[in-house]
Formats: structure tokens, C-alpha cells, sequence
């Protein structure tokens, strides 16, 4: 027997009620130890003026503060935007959303994707992340890029969308 | 008919063209080779050699350009192939074509040619140019790709469903049966085509009173930056000969004098000159750029030409329209008219996918929206209205940071003259924002996202819904607390979007948005 109900577009479900995915651990693990390296560096800049610069403490001191105030907002904006990053693969469509200070959500329907990438650089596979991205047409504003991904997800999310294509294109 | 089944080459005018062009970069390296043979002494004579080895290089690289840029269309491609050493050859699906235009600059004018480009949805135009081609067989060059392309988009859809027909029936004699079948269908759509294409339904033409009346009321401000522009760059040209003449007046004339009350008649002249040679330049662009405008629909597609020194001649597939938008200023308004924007589907340049059609009278704008779009916009299902205390807020944050700093200088200067102006401007921006924030919302109906922004420049925006990418909703973590988001709207033609909307409003319209585009089979690009 077919069926062949009217579907009003209102009365479908809105992403609001749905469970986000969350990332692995791993990728906020990578996400503070790369922060963490990225500052090491400027530290022995600030090192170098305490040294250097011995007439005036001041300026080492204000270094050294303007470090440490730099270097916990860093941290603390990672940490906290790795518990609102998270994505939703439904039947149709996939969603993701990002971002702490600036959160955004953004809705992708399978139907409007033209195709999908995996990448996964030095770092990330020495973490076993990799990143999905996925793209649509016309400009680049709206192509998703789900980066901190288990890379057997990926692959899995890759083929689901894959096929998805195909029976929509 | 052209054949164009083997490689054709261009015009051969188009070395003249090439040829000017290298002269243009070889003048600079005469200038260095003159002023490198004189400083390096004995081994000037090297570097004249070598200058005159670039310049022999650059007369003869012209005819070998010529030589080896051909064209051709093989099956259902556009072949492009250039080069001599570094071998090129681009091919075009002719099905994936967006528009062909034909551009004109002021140098091929002289020369009688146009240059030809076909634009994809998915590259960067210049490098689909053909530039040298003659009037007469670039228009017909033209009409060849679009033909072609419309028979090959019109032939996919009845072979393929023949195709499961007869897998069905899976008898030989029905397969040829249905091969005649097909065949006439062809024919039909064929006919109907070429009946499309003879619809040449006229929507705007401009006469010498519209463009007059589109200069005069182009944003003065920013073709007064131009003429400040223009007047500074040849200020210093002819700087010596002013001096020479009038020395003894340029000495008395001075900023100093113009900004202290002593020579204010001096300032008023200098605005008032300042603005009568922004609306001369705005009149004079508005002629250049407008010329002849004329703006067809012609078949499927819609034709544009204009253009006084740089003619242009631009084709939008209907279909292939993602957004259009209607842009207006108070000046305007007096006249009763309107600029529309027609975007289309593009990657990179946001300039050459859109096309603006100024001068749009009340009956053009429901014309234009009528034939690009089909439906009108029927009554509304959701209106979302910004809040334009945010929007004043937000403007009251980012305007503080200048306005503060510049009021503490002034009242430690005790510049108290200074200070009132300051405060005024301070506040009207703020009240900019606020009435922005009044006049700009979201409306859905059902086929269409609509957004109106603004106040005193009003922008309506029209979008399809079936013609939506991407849906997205973000905010600022202390936008968290009052429960309001910003909306952006993703299409092949860039994202639009409003700021400071309800947040549950927002996610009822991502939904059904979201969900039509779902349910939507039609082609949207």
C-alpha cells in the first residue's frame, strides 16, 4: 500500500528539540595543548625583556601581565567553546553550530550540498582527528567545515551524506 | 550558421590589441633602460641589450598570442586552448554556462571589436574571455553557445525518461517505437523554443531625462570623495604651473586660514564648489555607465546593454536569478523611483553577478519581480521585526569608544565649540540606528524570504525559498540573556541577513525555511 500524506513544512520538527553531537575529547585536548604551544614562544619574548631591558621592570612586568591576561582568555574561550560546538545529522539535512562569544548555527540541507572533503593535517593525526568539510555552490560563506572529527565518524558521516547526494542530485 | 565544430581563431585586429597593450608596459621599461644605460656606465650597454631583447620579445609575443589562441566547440564543449610554451586548453560543459556577455572597452571600440565571456558558476570570469573577436560574429557566436546549450539542457530530460521506458517494456520494437516518439518530442520542444525565443518583452529602456535624473540623485557624498580624489591627484600635477602664475595668491591661501573664522567665505565657496563638482561627476558617470540602457526579456533570458565608452552587453538566464533587490535613497523617493539589483549565481567576483537596473518606476519593479520570479508576493505567513533598541545600543557601544576619548580631549582643550557639534552628531547616529532598527524586518510568505531594511536608504531584498542553501542563526554570548539572534540567509548569490531578531521567532522561520527547501524539487541554480 502507498501512501502519500500531506506534509505540511510547519508541523515539522525544528532543530531546537534535537541532540547535538559532541566532538571527542581528543580535539580539546589538541585544541589547549596547540594554544598552550602557540604561547610558549611569547613567554620567552617576555623572558628576553626581563633580561634585556633591566633599567625599566615596569615593561617586562606589564609584558608578563598582558601575557598571562592573554594566555588565560585564550584558554578559558577554548575550554568553553568546546562544550557548545556540536553537530546534528538528521534525515534531511545536517547542522552544526559553534562558538562561545560568537555562536552561530548554521542548517545545511543535503539537497543543497555538492560535495564533500576530508582533511586531516600533522597535527590532527597525531591526535587521530580529522576535519569533514563540506561544501555547496556559489560562494563560501555558507560551506560547513566540522573540524575535530574521530576520523572513523568521518568516514561514516562522508558516506551517509554521500549517499544522500545521490538520491537527491 | 557559424561552424565552429574546428579551432577558429580571433579577429586579427586582436594583435593591435595585444600590441598596445605590451607597449603600455614596455614605455616603462624604455624609461628604465634610459635611465640605466646613463647611471651604469660601461655596463649599460648590457642592460640596453637586454631591454631591447624584452622589447623584441614584446612586439612579436602579440602575433604568437594570435597564433595560438583558438576556440571551438567539440560535442558539448566550449573549447578554449592558449599558449605556445605553457599549453592551455579549457572546456566549458555548455549546459553549466550561467550568462554570456559581450564587453566592449574604449580600445576595441577603435579597433571594431568586443570581447566575449562566458561565465560559470563556479570560476573566475577573465579566464573564460575571448577578447578579440569581431561585432558581427561574436553576436553570432553568441546565439550559437546559447542555442547549443538549450538543445542539450532540452534533450537530457525526454531521452532519459526513454530510456526507462523502454528498460520497461524491454521489447526492441517498441525501443525504436519510442525513439520516433522521442524524437518528435524534441522537435516540439524545439518548436516551443524557438516560439519562447521570439517573446522579446521590453521592461526598461533610458532615455537622456532618466539618466540625467539617476545622476542627480546618486549618492553625491561618494562621487565627492572621487572628485576630492581627482582633484588632489592633479593638484599636484599641475602644482608647479599654479605656483609659476599665481604664487602671491597660493601664499595667502592657506588651511590654516580656511578652517579659522577669518576666511569662512573661502570654506563655503570651497563646499560649495565641493559639491557641484560631486554631482557633475555623478552626472557624468551616470552617463558613462547608463548609455543606451536597455534591459530585455527575450525568451528565458534577460538582456542587458549599456554603456557610452565601455559597452556592455550582459545575458541572465531567468532561471538562473537568485536574488533581487531594490535599493533606494531620499532623493529617489521625490522622483519615484528605484535602483533594482538582479544577482545571480557566482563564486568569487560579487560584481560580475549582479546587474543593477536603475530608474525602476513602480510598474517596472512589479514587472521585473513578475517575470524573474513568476508569483508575486502573496500575503504574509511570519513577520519578524528587529529590535531597534538593540540596534541603538549596538551603535551607542561602538560610536562610545570615539566619542568619549574625542570629549574628554575637547574639554581638557576647553574646545567647548567643538563639543556641541560632537554631542549632536553623536546622537543623531544613534537615532540612524534606532529608525534603521524600526524600518528593518523579515517577512515569509510562501515562496519568498523578503527582507526590508532600512530607513532613510530603504533596501527591499527578495529571495526565493526554494533557491536557499544554508540557513543560519548567531549571536554574541551577551545577546545570550535577552533572547535575541542574528539571521543570515546563504544563496548562490551571497548571504543576507538581519541583525537582533526574536530568538523563538528566528527558529520557527529557520525551520520552515529549512524544511521547504527540503521538500522543494525544483532547480534552483
Amino acid at each position: 500500500m502507498m501512501t502519500n500524506d500531506q506534509i505540511l513544512a510547519a508541523g515539522l520538527p525544528g532543530i531546537e528539540e534535537t541532540h547535538f553531537q559532541k566532538h571527542p575529547k581528543r580535539f580539546l585536548n589538541k585544541k589547549l595543548i596547540s594554544k598552550v604551544l602557540f604561547f610558549i614562544p611569547l613567554l620567552i619574548g617576555v623572558g628576553v625583556l626581563y633580561f634585556l631591558v633591566e633599567e625599566v621592570p615596569w615593561l617586562w612586568q606589564l609584558a608578563l601581565g598582558l601575557w598571562f591576561l592573554l594566555f588565560l582568555t585564550v584558554i578559558f574561550l577554548s575550554y568553553k567553546e568546546y562544550f557548545v560546538r556540536g553537530y546534528v545529522l538528521r534525515e534531511q539535512d545536517i547542522t552544526y553550530r559553534k562558538g562561545w562569544l560568537f555562536h552561530s548555527q548554521i542548517t545545511v540541507p543535503f539537497n543543497r550540498i555538492q560535495h564533500t572533503e576530508i582533511n586531516h593535517g600533522p597535527v590532527d593525526r597525531l591526535f587521530k582527528l580529522c576535519e569533514l568539510d563540506i561544501f555547496t555552490a556559489g560562494g563560501s560563506a555558507s560551506d560547513l567545515s566540522i573540524s575535530g572529527l574521530d576520523p572513523a565518524d568521518a568516514a561514516k558521516l562522508k558516506e551517509y551524506i554521500s549517499g544522500k547526494l545521490s538520491t537527491y542530485a | 550558421m557559424l561552424d565552429l565544430s574546428t579551432p577558429q581563431r580571433q579577429s586579427k585586429k586582436i594583435i593591435i590589441f595585444y600590441l598596445l597593450k605590451s607597449i603600455k608596459s614596455l614605455l616603462l621599461y624604455f624609461l628604465f633602460a634610459a635611465i640605466g644605460s646613463n647611471s651604469m656606465g660601461n655596463y649599460g650597454w648590457y642592460m640596453t641589450a637586454f631591454i631591447t631583447f624584452i622589447a623584441v620579445i614584446s612586439l612579436i609575443s602579440p602575433v604568437l598570442k594570435y597564433i595560438y589562441f583558438t576556440f571551438h566547440i567539440e560535442e558539448d564543449e566550449l573549447i578554449i586552448q592558449k599558449g605556445l610554451l605553457q599549453k592551455e586548453r579549457k572546456s566549458i560543459p555548455l549546459d553549466r554556462i550561467q550568462s554570456i556577455n559581450i564587453n566592449q572597452s574604449v580600445v576595441q571600440r577603435i579597433l571594431g571589436i568586443v570581447s566575449l565571456e562566458v561565465e560559470t558558476a563556479g570560476s573566475k570570469a577573465k579566464e573564460l574571455e575571448i577578447p578579440g573577436l569581431d561585432r558581427f560574429f561574436a553576436s553570432q557566436f553568441k546565439d550559437v553557445l546559447q542555442e547549443r546549450k538549450e538543445e542539450i539542457i532540452e534533450e537530457i530530460a525526454p531521452i532519459t525518461s526513454d530510456i526507462d521506458d523502454s528498460a520497461i517494456t524491454n521489447q526492441s520494437e517498441r525501443i525504436t517505437e519510442n525513439d520516433e516518439a522521442g524524437y518528435i518530442v524534441q522537435e516540439k520542444i524545439r518548436s516551443n523554443g524557438i516560439k519562447k525565443d521570439t517573446t522579446e518583452t521590453l521592461i526598461l529602456r533610458l532615455g537622456i531625462l532618466d539618466i540625467l535624473k539617476v545622476g542627480l540623485t546618486q549618492n553625491h557624498l561618494r562621487s565627492g570623495g572621487l572628485a576630492i580624489g581627482v582633484a588632489f591627484g592633479s593638484w599636484y600635477k599641475v602644482n608647479d604651473i599654479v605656483e609659476e602664475y599665481f604664487s602671491e595668491w597660493v601664499e595667502q591661501f592657506s588651511w590654516e586660514n580656511v578652517i579659522s573664522g577669518t576666511s569662512l567665505s573661502i570654506a563655503l565657496i570651497a563646499i560649495v564648489v565641493f559639491m557641484f563638482f560631486s554631482v557633475i561627476i555623478s552626472v557624468a558617470l551616470a552617463f558613462n555607465k547608463f548609455w543606451g540602457f536597455s534591459i530585455v526579456k527575450k525568451g528565458t533570458d534577460l538582456e542587458v546593454q549599456m554603456g557610452l565608452f565601455n559597452k556592455k552587453e550582459i545575458k541572465i538566464p531567468l532561471s538562473k536569478v537568485q536574488i533581487l533587490e531594490f535599493h533606494s535613497n531620499p532623493l529617489r523617493k521625490l522622483l519615484g523611483f528605484q535602483t533594482a539589483q538582479i544577482y545571480q549565481a557566482q563564486s568569487t567576483d560579487n560584481k560580475l553577478g549582479s546587474v543593477s537596473v536603475p530608474a525602476c518606476k513602480e510598474v517596472h519593479r512589479k514587472m521585473l519581480q513578475h517575470l524573474i520570479f513568476k508569483q508575486s508576493i502573496e500575503k504574509t505567513q511570519q513577520e519578524l521585526k528587529c529590535n531597534p533598541y538593540s540596534h541603538a545600543r549596538f551603535r551607542f557601544y561602538i560610536l562610545s569608544v570615539f566619542f568619549f576619548s574625542l570629549l574628554a580631549v575637547g574639554i581638557y582643550f576647553e574646545l567647548y565649540l567643538g563639543i556641541a557639534p560632537l554631542i549632536i552628531l553623536f546622537i543623531f547616529l544613534i537615532f540612524m540606528a534606532f529608525m534603521y532598527g524600526k524600518h528593518s524586518k523579515v517577512i515569509k510568505d510562501d515562496d519568498f524570504v523578503v527582507f526590508r531594511k532600512g530607513w532613510l536608504f530603504p533596501q527591499t531584498i527578495i529571495s526565493p525559498i526554494f533557491k536557499t542553501q544554508a540557513v543560519e542563526k548567531w549571536r554574541s554570548v551577551f545577546l545570550k540573556r535577552r533572547r535575541e539572534a542574528h539571521f543570515k540567509l546563504h544563496t548562490a548569490a551571497g548571504s543576507r541577513g538581519l541583525r537582533y531578531l526574536k530568538v523563538d521567532e528566528l527558529n520557527e522561520l529557520i525551520t520552515s525555511v529549512n524544511n521547504e527547501v527540503i521538500y522543494s524539487n525544483e532547480k534552483w541554480m
